[in-house]
């Protein structure tokens, strides 16, 4: 249950605060680390648990016009106009119903443009788990489930393959560079 | 350096930069014929502080430029030379070499030795010139201060008006650890400003045994000769941590007086004699900034007022969800709690309207520069122009009038450049020879509009036609109105070269005026007449942080139309729309066809009601363009909180911004400029 | 007669933190019945703090009626203390008897 979830979430906060400089890099140089794993279709997806700023139950979000259709639209968080993305699209699943599990991943990210953050659509959130950095291979190729680029790696936890996200390479494809398309109708 | 020096410099630019726009103001000011003798005192002044400042942080060829600079003012204040159309520009130019000397030095790159030189020598010339400077520098050639360094080797050793003497009684109060408090570094920064004598005084030293080494005990008796005012000594002696009792004296007897005035022995400078020093300087060390500054102007960081102004945006929010609570709760409300929120809602608007006002200041700031712009390029074109400027004082939000200056330097230059004629082409029109130049500002109602115009020639409507028809903008047999025509040279790619004389210029870059408007949300206009004149109309909004809007419904969505778009919201009657072939749906409105846009087709939404006469319709307005905007609903007006897209995400075409509804639902704010763009260009298509 | 005086160093640098250390020094020699040197030869910066307590050493052994000899040459020293109108000794030659003066 997305509940519990959150209640490990904030006992394991107190190593955000006193964390912060790793939370500028969030990459390798640690030898471990925990991530928040979620699931998006049968596959088991992971994100630094640093970046995750807020889980919460999925709401409607305001829709944007001229978005590719994996960007469901801006969310309020709480006044701040927050992106949300939705995972499964994004990876090439097809979509989901919403369900009382269906949860937004609020991230965020410390980018050249400064700090971003934005909400990733996902099945259910699982767990906080312990990775390995020395445990982390290579990505293979999905099949074209997933764009390869978007994923850092995968390890194996637990008889489990968690699939390690790219967030700072998602950010710069879906939220900074992207060139935003003509209005539609404009021939 | 050190951090504390550095400091220290930052104030002095500061204030450097301040005064040097006071000084030049006031030059454009002096009237050649009847010359103002406390703007040229206080023009006096200005150039004093700098100079005062500089030699005190060792900026030597600051301090030297202005040293020369000082002289020639000194003589213009005491009348003994007539202050002239060439002296006046030889100071301003003067004003842009010192401004070009202290950013240089600010950002310590290299002087432009080559112009201070010629703008020195210019100013020796100058003085060179004046009638007794014959006799006076053979009078004084006795008369040398023997401690002066560098500083005074430039200074022409004729001109010592008011040598006055100063006894200071220094009594150091800091401990001597603190950075910068050894008395030593303040004697000899006075030491430079004239002749200097010192003698210390042990009485307050205790026994060795009770000595604290960190206490200084020792106090002095500074005997300093010096023309400069007892403000510069002050300017020194502040920095020192020290008690210090400054008095003047006689002026020293063994200094004969420059020949001119050894007859009328000079007034002792502007402050009392006696006066008690702190070392804070709030005794009178201010008065030069006093004479620059707007009296009771505060400097805020920027980020703390958006901090501030993001907080209210929430309360407006929070109370607006509390209202809307009210409003649907069961049993009904109780009166007394609804006549609270009503209340808290009026303490609430008032709080924003503070908050806002603190981000406000007046357009004055933008429009100082304009009488030296005048200035120099009507010189230059060989053209008589009068500036006229109303309403300095109608503020506007910090950040508008930061964008606002450029588009307002490109007007002005235009109208100069191209809507003035010269003057004997004025007076062959029957016109006065001396062209005017206008610019107004003032607020009507939530918007503040600003007026650059001129009585020139105006704008030859025919040709920016023609010129149109044939880059294809207009098409052959469109008929236009005089005010569509004129507003064509916002066009982007209306350009100039091609385009008849009395034309070019007015098209460089007026596209991108009016994109730096809209971009404030604002809005330009243009009015011209042949032969009386052109003038531009920017309507701009009294702040970017909150719009009036009117709530639109569209496919399940809520948009924001900013109201000052808006000319008329109707509910179609059947038959108003018709069809047109290569244009697309239009709609009959006050005796014109005005394009329809279907905002579910733009945003790509499955609206509630495709057909026209179920639906409702807003005419907007850009650029003298109208575009009937068709929606499924219109909600109601309301007050909202900008909030960027760009933080988090990007910019949206058609998208200016979003909002939090009372609800905490987002809403999207349209960009009407960029829809009616997008019409035009799906017309075009 | 004592016929090795104590000869007090003055460091490279004597501002006002060394003060504390160079007064203990001072301190221990203030009543000293014969004459003190003190050897200014080193010296490369000097604070008022510093020159202060040099002067109020020699004031308070002038009083006493005892003899500072100072000894030595230093720009430096000279330079310090004529910036705030002391002279802490004339610092001519190594034997001057100098005492302490100050304009008053």
């Amino acid at each position: 249950m997305p509940h519990e979830i959150i209640q490990k979430l904030y006992r394991g906060m107190p190593t955000v605060n006193s964390n912060r400089s790793t939370m500028a890099t969030n990459d390798s140089a640690e030898t471990s680390h925990q991530v928040l794993t979620f699931c998006l279709g049968s596959e088991t997806y992971a994100v630094d648990i640093l970046l995750v700023q807020e889980i919460r139950g999925w709401a409607p979000v305001t829709r944007l016009p001229q978005a590719p259709i994996y960007m469901l639209g801006m969310l309020n968080l709480r006044g701040s106009i927050v992106p949300v993305i939705d995972l499964r699209v994004r990876f090439g699943l097809e979509q989901a119903p919403f369900t009382p599990l269906t949860v937004i991943v609020v991230l965020a990210v410390h980018t050249a443009s400064g700090r971003r953050e934005f909400g990733l659509v996902v099945d259910s959130v699982s767990d906080v788990v312990d990775i390995d950095a020395a445990e982390l291979k290579e990505t293979p190729s999905l099949g074209g489930k997933a764009s390869v680029e978007l994923i850092k790696g995968l390890a194996a936890v637990a008889d489990r393959m968690l699939i390690l996200l790219n967030v700072d390479e998602l950010i710069r494809r879906d939220l900074e560079q992207a060139q935003a398309p003509a209005m539609a109708g404009a021939a | 350096m050190t951090l504390e020096m550095d400091q220290f410099h930052s104030g002095f630019f500061e204030e450097a930069f301040e005064s040097l726009d006071a000084m030049e103001t006031a030059l454009l000011q002096l009237d050649p014929g009847a010359p103002n003798a406390e703007a040229i005192n206080s023009i006096f002044r200005v150039a004093h502080s700098i100079k005062g400042g500089s030699g005190m942080f060792s900026f030597t060829e600051v301090a030297s430029f202005t040293h020369t600079l000082e002289t020639l003012l000194d003589e213009l204040r005491a009348g003994r030379m007539p202050v002239t159309r060439p002296t006046i520009d030889l100071l301003l130019k003067s004003t842009d070499v010192l401004r070009g000397m202290l950013q240089a030095t600010q950002r310590k790159s290299p002087v432009d030795q080559q112009t201070v030189a010629d703008i020195q020598f210019d100013l020796e010339q100058m003085l060179a010139k004046r009638p007794s400077a014959a006799d006076t520098a053979a009078a004084v050639q006795v008369a040398s201060a023997p401690t002066n360094t560098s500083l005074s080797s430039a200074k022409p050793e004729s001109l010592r008006p008011k040598q006055m003497t100063w006894t200071i009684e220094f009594r150091p109060t800091a401990r001597l650890p603190e950075p910068g408090a050894d008395p030593s570094r303040v004697f000899c920064e006075l030491a430079e400003l004239g002749t200097m004598a010192l003698v210390a005084h042990a009485d307050k030293l205790p026994a060795f045994a009770d000595l604290d080494p960190e206490v200084c005990y020792l106090t002095w008796t500074i005997t300093l000769t010096t023309e400069l005012t007892s403000e510069a000594i002050q300017n020194i002696l502040n920095w020192a941590e020290a008690d210090c009792q400054l008095r003047a004296e006689e002026p020293a007897s063994s200094r004969p007086d420059p020949a001119p005035i050894a007859s009328n022995p000079p007034p002792p400078p502007s402050p009392p004699p006696a006066t008690n020093l702190t070392p804070t300087g709030d005794a009178g060390g201010n008065s030069a900034k006093a004479a620059t500054a707007d009296s009771n102007s505060i400097r805020v960081a920027t980020e703390k007022l958006d901090e501030l102004m993001n907080t209210v945006g929430e309360i407006v929010i929070a109370q607006s969800m509390l209202m809307q609570l009210v409003d649907g709760a069961e049993p009904p409300p109780v009166d007394r709690i609804r006549a609270g929120l009503i209340h808290l809602e009026r303490n609430v608007r008032e709080l924003q309207e503070s908050v806002m006002r603190v981000r406000m200041l007046p357009i004055r700031s933008a429009f100082s520069r304009f009488p030296r712009l005048v200035h120099d390029l009507s010189a230059r074109l060989n053209k008589q122009i009068e500036l006229k400027m109303t309403g300095e004082q109608t503020e506007l939000d910090k950040k508008v009038l930061e964008k606002i200056g450029d588009p307002l330097v490109h007007l002005v230059r235009n109208s100069i450049d191209h809507g003035i004629e010269l003057p004997e082409t004025r007076i062959a029109a029957g016109k006065s020879a001396v062209g005017t130049l206008f610019l107004n500002a003032y607020q009507l109602g939530g918007s503040i509009v600003i007026e650059v115009g001129d009585d020139g020639a105006g704008l030859n409507l025919e040709r920016i036609l023609s010129k149109a028809r044939a880059k294809g903008l207009v098409g052959p047999n469109d008929f236009l109105s005089d005010e569509a025509v004129a507003n064509l040279i916002f066009q982007p790619g209306f350009s100039t070269t091609e385009v008849t004389t009395e034309l070019s210029g007015r098209g460089v870059g007026m596209d991108v005026v009016r994109r730096n408007i809209e971009e404030l949300g604002g809005t330009v206009e243009l009015r011209t007449e042949v032969g009386k004149g052109s003038s531009v109309v920017i309507t701009l909004p009294l702040t970017l942080a909150i719009v009036d809007g009117l709530s639109v419904a569209v496919g399940g969505e809520v948009y924001i139309v900013p109201l000052v778009a808006i000319i008329a919201s109707l509910q179609f009657k059947r038959g108003v729309a018709r069809q047109l072939a290569g244009v697309g749906e239009v709609l009959l409105f006050r005796g014109d066809y005005i394009p329809i846009i279907r905002l579910h087709d733009a945003f790509n939404l499955e609206p509630r009601c495709h057909d026209l006469d179920l639906g409702s319709v807003m005419v907007v307005e850009c650029d003298g363009r109208k575009v009937g905007l068709f929606v499924d609903e219109l909600l109601g007006q309301q007050q909202v909180v900008v909030k960027s897209m760009e933080t988090n995400y990007r910019r949206i075409e058609g998208v200016s911004g979003a909002t939090i509804l009372g609800d905490g639902s987002v809403a999207l704010i349209l960009d009407i400029p960029g829809l009616v763009r997008y019409a035009a260009e799906r017309n075009a298509a | 007669m004592i016929t090795d005086p104590p000869v007090v160093l003055l460091p490279i640098r004597s501002s006002v933190r060394e003060c504390a250390a160079l007064k203990r020094q001072l301190l221990a020699l203030v009543a000293y019945p014969g004459a003190v040197r003190i050897d200014v030869t080193d010296v490369e910066l000097i604070d008022t703090a510093a020159l202060q307590l040099l002067f109020a050493f020699c004031r308070e052994r002038i009083a006493k009626d005892l003899s500072t000899i100072w000894q030595g040459d230093s720009p430096a020293f000279r330079a310090a203390a004529t910036a705030v109108s002391l002279q802490v000794g004339d610092s001519a030659g190594p034997s001057s008897h100098s005492a302490c003066q100050h304009d008053a």
